[in-house]
């Protein structure tokens, strides 16, 4: 990374006393003006709470842990430190679907790993019928995603279990979305942005393979589709090499990819060419992605 | 001096009574707005400063709408809010201003015209007031000094008596 030059550091002192605090996180002085309007607009004009803020940015805590908030579709959520910051990514990728599912149908969606419960919240506000779950290891983020729920005036059911470790369903599910940690260990230490390294919960962030192998081994069964982020191609790869090894899986399924709009693969999804619910999922997820390449 | 200062605001009130009357800042033409049918037109992306591995490794908090509106190749960007649907409907709003605009040759909008217009009758207004405060002060100044005079006569021939 380039380093920030003296007489940048001296033009923003010009513009703002406060602004050089924001040039490491932001690099350029026309978006730390921008930061700097967005905790003038949300935290008001109190000056201590403005130097408070800046200061918290120069050591790379994140925004949206100093605004509490982060905009996810039509949502306000609410971000805690100890819980995953809601990413553009996944928002993307999660309105998108939210706006084919049927709104007519009766479905049963349940998040894995929900965080902030973003995912779940947004799938209930667009399609209000639907009866959505939630699952979530993390206690503070259970208490967090109740309390956006809350909040919201969405009602989503969030239950403390760990997903790794199979546990039993009240009920049929139709429909599985998850963003499981998918950081591997050896790009966590290169490759991750400062301030997520050192401020969003490792628990979130750092994984390889556990969660799409546990899809294949245990959710698969249960479901008609799913929708599991991803960070890297190797990831898709393995879900469909897991799909095509097993001839019984093989015969239902249809496993795909979708890319992000910096084209980056994002997500792998899957669903069943037959529907017991009388979906048809082929056209539901025509032209969210395509075949893995 | 008083014709000088008088002439120029007597024809303008003159010329343009009938903006001065009816313009009002609540009753103005409406914003443009984009037509329904207009959505296969636009392109819309989504700029996130581009490189980089993207996901859970990085948190950025800016999201750019940009937005092309492809028969005439207007282009728009916008950034001011973290949310992306709020910067899609600011997006929209300023396409929707220039679509109208270029719609009309480039030239002022009905609306721009009477924001135009609202402002100058603002600036005539108090352009207005003042001269009136200052023609006032003169009057009282001119009856003061006549009525001074006259007390002075009346002291000069009572002495001469």
């Amino acid at each position: 990374m380039p380093r920030i030059r003296p007489s940048t550091i001296w033009e923003a002192h010009r513009l703002h006393k406060a602004l050089p605090l924001l040039l490491p996180e932001c690099r350029a002085i026309p978006i730390a003006l921008q930061e700097l309007q967005w905790i003038r607009n949300e935290l008001g004009d109190k000056k201590y709470k403005i130097w408070k803020s800046c200061r918290l940015r120069y050591h790379r805590y994140p925004l949206q842990y100093i605004l509490g908030t982060q905009p996810f579709g039509p949502l306000e959520i609410d971000c805690r430190p100890g819980v995953l910051i809601p990413r553009w990514e996944t928002e993307e990728w999660a309105l998108d679907l939210a706006h084919r599912l049927p709104p007519d149908k009766n479905l049963q969606v349940l998040d894995l790993c929900t965080g902030t419960g973003c995912i779940p919240l947004l799938i209930k506000r667009l399609r209000p019928q639907f009866a959505v779950g939630a699952i979530e290891c993390s206690p503070v983020a259970v208490k967090l995603a109740s309390q956006n729920a809350e909040k919201l005036g969405i009602h989503i059911d969030i239950c403390t279990e760990d997903v790794l470790k199979c546990p039993p369903l009240p009920h049929k599910v139709d429909f599985i979305t998850c963003n499981p940690p998918y950081i591997s260990r050896s790009s966590f230490v290169g490759d991750t942005a400062k301030s997520v390294q050192l401020f969003e919960p490792k628990l979130a962030l750092i994984g390889s393979l556990e969660f799409y192998e546990n899809l294949c081994d245990f959710w698969i069964h249960q479901i008609e589709a799913f929708a599991y982020e991803v960070g890297t191609l190797s990831q898709c790869r393995y879900v469909e090499s897991r799909i095509a090894a097993d001839p019984a899986l093989r015969e239902q399924w249809r496993v795909g990819t979708k890319k992000d709009s910096n084209n980056k693969e994002r997500v792998v999804y899957g669903y069943k060419t037959i529907s017991a619910k009388g979906i048809d999922w082929h056209t539901l997820f025509r032209g969210f992605g395509g075949p893995t390449c | 001096m008083i014709t000088r200062g008088r002439t120029p605001i007597y024809l303008g009130r003159g010329l343009h009574t009938c903006y001065a009357i009816f313009i009002k800042k609540h009753k103005l033409p409406p914003r443009p707005k984009l037509s329904i049918g207009i959505e296969s037109d636009l392109e819309e992306k989504f700029l996130h400063g581009g490189r980089g591995p993207g996901g859970q490794k990085i948190n950025k908090c800016n999201s750019k709408v940009q937005l092309k509106h492809k028969p005439s190749g207007i282009v728009v960007e916008c950034q001011e809010t973290r949310s992306r649907d709020q910067n899609r409907k600011i997006a929209r709003e300023k396409l929707a201003l220039q679509i109208a605009r270029w719609e009309n040759g480039w030239k002022m909008l009905a609306r721009e015209r009477a924001l135009h217009e609202w402002e100058i009758q603002g600036k005539r207004s108090k352009e207005r007031k003042s001269h009136d405060k200052h023609e006032k002060h003169r009057e009282e100044r001119k009856i003061e000094r006549l009525r001074a005079l006259e007390e002075e006569e009346k002291l000069l021939q009572g002495i001469l008596k």
